[in-house]
């Protein structure tokens, strides 16, 4: 499919409306002086909100029966909107009209857009008045739904004081210049349409189908018999059952149901109270979970690990989302989301729900907005459940399978390889504003038949038998292999399976895996357990030999890339830019031949793998040796092994330094109050939060050198040199502040004993013998405690060194670590959550030669290994390795901010007709229409 | 006449102290000029320079000006608005103290507003507005309600001349003792020019600093009682120890709960400065203590973070509390996609003690695309002081208080929008006792409104069961909008058309002690008319969300008039 128009302009009639204002706002910024004028394009649609689609017929038959299921309609445009007629010359039957029906959330309208015109598609209803004119709905349109055979709309509006529902029949919803039989009628009111009242504030709403029982169709869910249709339109002739229109109640906690056919039939005009024929209070009983149990260990704390407060919730329903039988509602105050029975809407029963915990934060009370639900995936008829966690950036998945055995989120397998995403949940650096699941196929035909099933995974036996043209039989997931040029088969853009989309806050739609049909075909030949694999070795297989065997992994965000390197692709697989380089503190480099310097090299594996231990510099593959070092043309090399088994946890490409008795990130900048004279002396800044800092102080250190076995003098050897130091950070006062007139020191005896801060003397480091959140205890300084105080008479700025060790800190990922502070004490150690441990950020200096994994002095963070060799005594502070990454994951997504950034999705639909994503944006981009197969913006409409 | 040269930005005025003010006279295009405005925002009031030297008048007492600040007393029967003489066509602003109660001699704004909306109910246009000696509107598209503005002179109590460029106000009650200060950043001075007013917080027993009933007590002088140097905090270098004068553009200004410390933002330098409010007379005043440089650019929102009560309540009989909190105070950015955090650091063990703001921390606005224009900020402790309320003196309860999270809502131009944040009180304890409190922010959620976003205030609205239920209102300048959010069901419930140039807001709800019946009205202050309106915030009403009252009456600007 080509890619069409990106913009679709929209005429703007008279001088009125909001989009002339918009365009009189952006033409004046430079009010004053300047004149220079500003091009701007119009919009007629603002802040719109929720869509629904309906496929229409040519109107003007009369009958009124021109609704069309949305199956009709298809990706096949028409000149006009007048034009419905099929095929470049009309020679063909109706081509029906699909349409898009979007609130507008200012306005209080339903604005309608032919997604089938080539021109014309925002219809103005009201041609003879200045503006664009929509369809009046009255204030604050919260949701719409269409009845699946687009007969009529139904939209939930929650002006305060006059909540409501109203019905709008489609067959009234062109204007008069499509529609000639709306040409002797007034231009539509908000009295124009069937409407109930509501008994309090309406949310999201479903239709529902209650089933024909023994005795044919019921009207209402107390059995009466139906009575023939009004003339806005026969729902019944849509087939599958009664209508029930399921409105959720936030304010009461409840949900509605209204029969939609007497919603339709009522008179217009008349907003008497809706017929409600069932409520449903939605109960909030929390399932009673033991907390998790993390395992203790030696010189480590185990976190807290209580649940929310014990207090009695009340129930605020938010999203729904009807899946066959099951009705799941998210709540905005309570922490679950409520499951119902929903085989009819007349008879919803409540389910134990799923709870919506936190692993990070067990005492987090977790609401919800939107939920969406999987169908049920073949082979094994699995269900999940997504809601959007409405405070934490995120989304937690439910397996709602039947005999599934948990009703939490979902874990995540490996959690620990990638401790920068919570292990039960997806984190974005935005807000899910929207999701929804869709499955969708790309078939391929069996060439002897030319039948193309559906749901046909790709094959990389070799020796499954590849389907050439002249094929009698062959095995037709061949056919999704990838070719020899990336550019077809299975990869990155080509969606085929069941996928999450969600529409985040700042302008993007991001793709999440569930059931890629391809993922076996995206992975190495040879799998390993240093790609990540279950298995080692074995028979090379026919598939991408991308260096990861977690390429597509279920309820994962979906690369955008292949994740490998190499002249077609470029450079994707993780690795490293350059050879990592070692800098003296005044900058100059070590090196790389000089013996006595320090040296960077990899972990080396305890056992050998299948695969060859390498690693990707630049465009290059070299491989490391068994001493963990890579020696190319210029000798041996400082030399990192870059984890793969996990390529998301390489967010992004930065530099890392490792530095030599270095400043821990995040302190710097603070000012505290030293009280020395105090016994014990100690820092106080409240605000400091030393713990989640990562301060290591002698006692923590000698808790881990005890645990780690060395004896008691090691130890008390070891301990003091390792640990944390607070090092002040603050220029003494001015040699002219009045302050030096009465102090008891002088300014220069002050210079000579502590230096200025560019050139700042060891007498500035103070040892940590304890830390707390909010201070710490010292050790006695070099200089007295009556000079410091002296010479820094008010409060003064700080910063937190590292003992002899080097502190690795990324720019982005910054420094890392798993220090918590103890619920007791307020003592900061390392938490025992197995989960963290690749949170760390230090690294020790060991004797030269190789480093075994998890043998002293080998490190491992999300995403290198290493270890520092070398004589300690040569070290000096700040002495500094420079490491950058490369081939950062990069997601699948769509992004809607090419043109804009004022863009701020609401609502997010699959269109199936054409094969779109729909997202309707809260700001002034109106109806933005992606393509599935480009991931691309396709179509807009404002 | 001598033009002064076209200059990038709005100049600032500076001039010598003791040196005769500069008369100064509009130029014209004064409404290319506002219109420049609409897309920049009342608060940034810049962009716009075109003006020349030379006589000028004294401001009028009787009628609004380009009203920029709006303020409540405390105990809500006075409402001061700052008006700023924003085309120049006088020597300066006023302040003026407007009646919004009812006297034994004269009518409030605030209850004829109600009268009307009672009135609409069932007299309609006609007999409504004539109750009040209003006319019927008959230009309900520039100026909504269903009356004609009415005259604001008989509401004047008390009126005060300032420098030209106000362009907020805020008042602040002191704790646990009478007193009460209205302060106004003033761009022209520029200066923090601050009143004694009436803490009128039990009407049964008004603390007056003037022996009156409206005050605006600014040691003023001459025909506009302009405020003397002594109440335009800033302006002298000699006033605090570090020797510091006011920067540049004070815009946005938040005050802490306890009214000791004040923040304000200035929007061409990069800082903010600290003002330390001493209560009492004399040299217990007001006074700037610490400019904190080198921030994002374009400060211009403050919004200060409630103090958690279990501090106070740790407070020994030495006044010092065992749980260490500095207050906090958000900033927003007009040029950086940032929120910034200071600390207000009181020094009090040093000697002498000079107060400082730190930085605390930046939070990247990453929810929307962009997020680079913020605006109006305000953190919302409302959940958590009623749970406080309930605790007394209780620490172990005022403890258990913390868990309930603070929501932070700022105004975002770009894209326009609502940011809404919640601020988490990181508690440090040791032996099972709390040490210390900090303040943790992160960002939630974008709401997306109309464009031109500028300013955000708390309220509440009288909902359908006649209780007052919590909001959050954003006012959109640009267009005319002013958005009430409901922060339970996070959403937009209602979108109040207004006159043109809203900015200046604040929301008056009450519960009637006696009969338990709840009112609310919203004050707002159209910049670009140059009138006030006031809006019933009663859901049970047909006129909810309408401008039932008006008073100025509206002026447009000189060149579309």
């Amino acid at each position: 499919m080509t890619r069409r128009s990106l913009r679709t302009s929209v005429r703007l009639r008279g001088s009125l409306g909001l989009a002339a204002l918009a365009a009189l706002a952006a033409s004046l910024p430079a009010a004053g002086c300047s004149q220079d004028p500003i091009e701007v394009s119009l919009r007629s649609l603002d802040r719109s909100g929720a869509v629904a689609f309906v496929c229409l017929g040519a109107p003007g038959d009369g009958t009124g029966l021109v609704a069309r299921p949305l199956a009709s309609c298809t990706a096949e445009e028409a000149a006009s909107p007048q034009d419905f007629l099929q095929g470049e010359e009309d020679e063909g039957g109706e081509l029906p009209h699909l349409y898009a029906l979007i609130t507008q959330t200012t306005r209080g309208e339903l604005a309608v857009i032919d997604l089938s015109s080539e021109d014309g598609n925002v219809l103005d209803q009201d041609s003879a008045t200045p503006g664009p004119s929509f369809l009046p709905v009255g204030a604050q349109p919260v949701d719409i739904v269409a009845s699946p055979g687009g007969t009529a709309a139904f939209v939930t509006t929650a002006e305060l004081g006059r909540p409501a529902v109203f019905a709008i029949p489609t067959q009234r919803i062109r204007p008069c210049a499509v529609d000639s039989a709306r040409c002797g009628e007034a231009p539509p009111t908000l009295t124009s349409w069937p409407a109930c009242s509501l008994p309090a504030t309406p949310g999201e709403m479903v239709v529902a189908f209650d089933p024909p029982g023994e005795s044919g169709t019921r009207a209402s869910c107390d059995g009466a018999a139906p009575e023939p249709a009004g003339p806005n339109g026969d729902l019944g002739l849509e087939g599958q059952g009664r209508q029930k229109l399921v409105v959720a109640l936030p304010t009461l906690g409840q949900l509605a149901v209204i029969d939609a056919q007497r919603l339709l039939d009522r008179p217009s005009g008349d907003i008497a109270p809706c017929e409600i024929e069932r409520t449903v209070q939605l109960s909030v009983e929390l399932p009673n979970r033991p907390p998790e149990e993390i395992p203790e260990g030696p010189a480590c704390l185990v976190p807290e690990r209580e649940g929310p407060p014990d207090v009695e919730y009340v129930s605020t329903p938010s999203g729904l989302w009807l899946a066959e039988d099951r009705l799941y509602v998210g709540d905005l105050t309570a922490p679950l989301v409520h499951v119902l029975e929903a085989t009819s809407p007349c008879d919803l029963q409540e389910l134990p729900p799923l709870s919506t915990t936190s692993r990070e934060d067990p005492s987090r009370v977790v609401v919800t907005s939107r939920v969406a639900a999987s169908d049920r995936l073949a082979p094994g008829l699995q269900r999940y459940v997504y809601a959007v966690d409405v405070e934490d950036r995120s989304l937690m998945v439910f397996d709602v399978s039947d005999g599934s055995e948990t009703r939490e989120p979902l874990l995540r397998p490996n959690a620990a390889l990638n401790p920068l995403q919570p292990p039960d949940r997806l984190r974005f650096g935005a807000a899910p504003r929207d999701i929804i699941v869709v499955e969708r196929d790309q078939p391929a035909a069996i060439p002897a038949s030319g039948v193309a099933p559906y749901g046909t995974r790709c094959e990389p036996d070799p020796t499954a038998v590849v389907c050439e043209p002249t094929s009698a039989s062959c095995d037709v997931g061949t056919r999704y292999r990838t070719s020899v040029d990336y550019e077809e088969g299975a990869g990155p853009f080509t969606l085929r399976g069941t996928f999450a989309f969600v529409a985040l806050s700042d302008g993007q739609v991001a793709v999440i895996d569930i059931d890629d049909y391809d993922a076996d075909c995206r992975a190495p030949s040879v799998p390993s357990a240093l790609y990540g694999c279950e298995e080692e070795g074995g028979v090379a297989q026919v598939t991408t030999d991308e260096a990861t065997c977690n390429v597509s992994v279920p309820h994962a965000p979906r690369s955008g890339t292949y994740v490998i390197t190499n002249d077609l692709v470029g450079r994707r697989q993780p690795g490293i830019a350059t050879f990592p380089l070692l800098y003296r503190k005044d900058g100059t480099v070590v090196p790389e031949d000089d013996e006595t310097a320090p040296r960077l090299r990899a972990v080396v594996p305890e056992t050998s793998y299948a695969v060859p231990f390498e690693l990707v510099v630049g465009s290059e593959t070299f491989t490391i040796d068994g001493e963990g070092i890579v020696t190319d043309s210029e000798g041996p090399r400082h030399t990192v092994a870059v984890n793969l088994e996990d390529p998301r946890a390489h967010s992004v490409d930065q530099e890392f330094t490792i530095v030599y008795e270095g400043k821990l990130p995040g302190i710097e900048g603070r000012v505290g109050d030293l009280r020395l004279t105090e016994s014990p002396p100690t820092f106080h800044d409240a605000a400091a939060r030393f713990c989640q800092q990562g301060v290591q102080s002698e006692a923590a250190v000698r808790e881990q050198l005890e645990a780690a076995g060395l004896t008691a003098e090691e130890v008390d050897a070891q301990a003091p040199a390792l640990a944390d130091r607070l090092s002040v950070v603050e220029e003494l006062p001015a040699v002219d502040d009045l302050w030096w007139d009465r102090a008891a020191c002088t300014f220069q005896q002050c210079l000579g004993t502590f230096g200025d801060a560019t050139t700042p003397r060891l007498e500035r480091d103070i040892p940590i013998l304890e830390a707390y959140g909010d201070h710490l205890d010292l050790g006695a300084p070099l200089a007295s405690a009556e000079e410091f105080e002296c010479c820094f008479p008010t409060l003064v700025t700080f910063s937190v060194r590292a003992g002899q060790q080097w502190v690795v800190s990324g720019a982005a990922s910054g420094f890392l670590h798993h220090v918590i502070e103890d619920a007791d004490t307020g003592v900061c150690r390392d938490s025992c959550d197995p989960r963290l441990a690749l949170l760390t950020g230090r690294m020790r200096t060991v004797p030269t030669g190789p480093v075994v994994e998890g043998a002293p002095g080998s490190f491992r963070n999300p995403f290198f290994r290493g270890a520092i060799t070398g004589d300690p005594s040569v070290l000096t502070r700040d002495m500094t390795f420079l490491l950058t990454t490369q081939g950062q994951f990069v997601p699948l997504v769509a992004a809607l901010t090419d043109e804009t950034t004022d863009v701020l999705p609401q609502t997010l639909s699959y269109v199936p007709s054409t094969g779109e994503l729909a997202v309707a944006d809260g700001s002034l981009e109106g109806l933005m229409l992606i393509s599935t197969r480009t991931m691309q913006l396709q179509r807009q409409f404002y | 006449m001598k033009v002064r040269p076209v200059v990038s930005g709005l100049a600032p005025i500076r001039r010598p102290f003791g040196a005769p003010r500069p008369l100064v006279r509009r130029r014209g295009q004064v409404t290319r000029l506002l219109l420049g405005l609409a897309s920049a925002g009342a608060i940034a009031l810049g962009g716009a320079s075109c003006f020349t030297s030379s006589e000028g008048l004294e401001p009028p007492t009787d009628q609004l000006y380009f009203p920029t600040g709006v303020a409540l007393s405390p105990g809500g029967s006075t409402l001061y608005v700052a008006s700023s003489d924003f085309d120049l066509q006088y020597n300066g602003g006023t302040v003026l103290a407007l009646g919004a109660d009812d006297t034994p001699s004269q009518r409030g704004i605030r209850s004829l507003a109600l009268q009307v909306a009672a009135a609409l109910e069932g007299q309609g246009f006609q007999g409504a507005c004539g109750a009040v000696g209003a006319e019927v509107n008959d230009d309900t598209l520039l100026h909504p309600g269903p009356c004609k503005a009415i005259d604001v002179a008989p509401f004047v109590r008390a009126s005060a001349g300032i420098g030209a460029f106000a362009s907020s106000a805020v008042v602040v009650a002191r704790e646990g003792a009478p007193g009460a200060r209205l302060f106004v950043p003033v761009r022209g001075d520029p200066s923090v020019t601050w009143f004694d007013i009436v803490d009128d917080r039990d009407p049964a027993a008004l603390s007056s600093p003037c022996g009156d009933a409206v005050c605006l007590d600014c040691a003023g002088a001459g025909v506009a009682t302009r405020c003397g140097p002594s109440h335009r905090a800033g302006e002298l270098p000699y006033d605090n120890p570090r020797g510091l004068v006011l920067p540049v553009e004070p815009i946005g200004i938040a005050a802490d709960p306890q009214g000791e410390a004040l923040v304000v933002a200035h929007q061409t330098t990069t800082a903010a400065s600290l003002l330390v409010n001493q209560w009492g007379q004399g040299a217990r005043r007001p006074t700037l203590q610490h400019v904190i440089p080198n921030l994002p650019e374009g400060p211009t929102g403050v919004g200060a973070v409630p103090v958690p009560r279990l501090v106070r309540a740790s407070t020994g009989e030495d006044g010092v509390s065992t749980v260490a909190y500095a207050p906090t105070f958000l900033l927003t950015h007009s040029l950086a996609a940032q929120l910034t955090l200071l600390r207000y650091e009181d020094d009090a063990r040093s000697r002498p003690a000079r107060p400082f703001l730190t930085l605390a921390g930046q939070v990247d606005i990453g929810l929307g695309a962009d997020g680079t224009d913020s605006r109006g900020v305000v953190v919302d402790g409302r959940e958590r002081a009623a749970c406080e309320a309930a605790q007394g003196d209780d620490v172990v309860g005022l403890a258990e208080c913390l868990d309930t999270p603070l929501r932070v809502y700022v105004a975002s131009r770009s894209p326009a929008s609502l940011v809404v944040g919640r601020i988490d009180t990181n508690v440090t304890e040791s032996d099972g006792a709390v040490t210390a409190l900090s303040d943790i922010l992160r960002l939630e959620e974008i709401v997306p409104l109309s464009f031109g976003a500028s300013n955000v205030v708390l309220g509440s609205v009288v909902g359908s069961t006649g209780e007052l239920e919590p909001r959050v209102f954003v006012v959109a300048f640009d267009s005319r909008f002013i958005f009430s959010y409901d922060p339970l069901l996070r959403r937009v419930d209602a979108v109040i058309r207004t006159g043109r140039g809203p900015h200046g807001v604040v929301v008056d709800a009450r519960q009637d002690p006696s009969t338990g019946e709840a009112s609310s009205v919203l004050y707002v202050g159209h910049f670009t008319d140059s009138y006030l309106s006031v809006v019933d915030l009663d859901t049970r009403r047909a006129s909810f969300g309408v401008p039932v009252l008006s008073v100025g009456p509206p002026i447009p600007p000189r060149e579309s008039q």
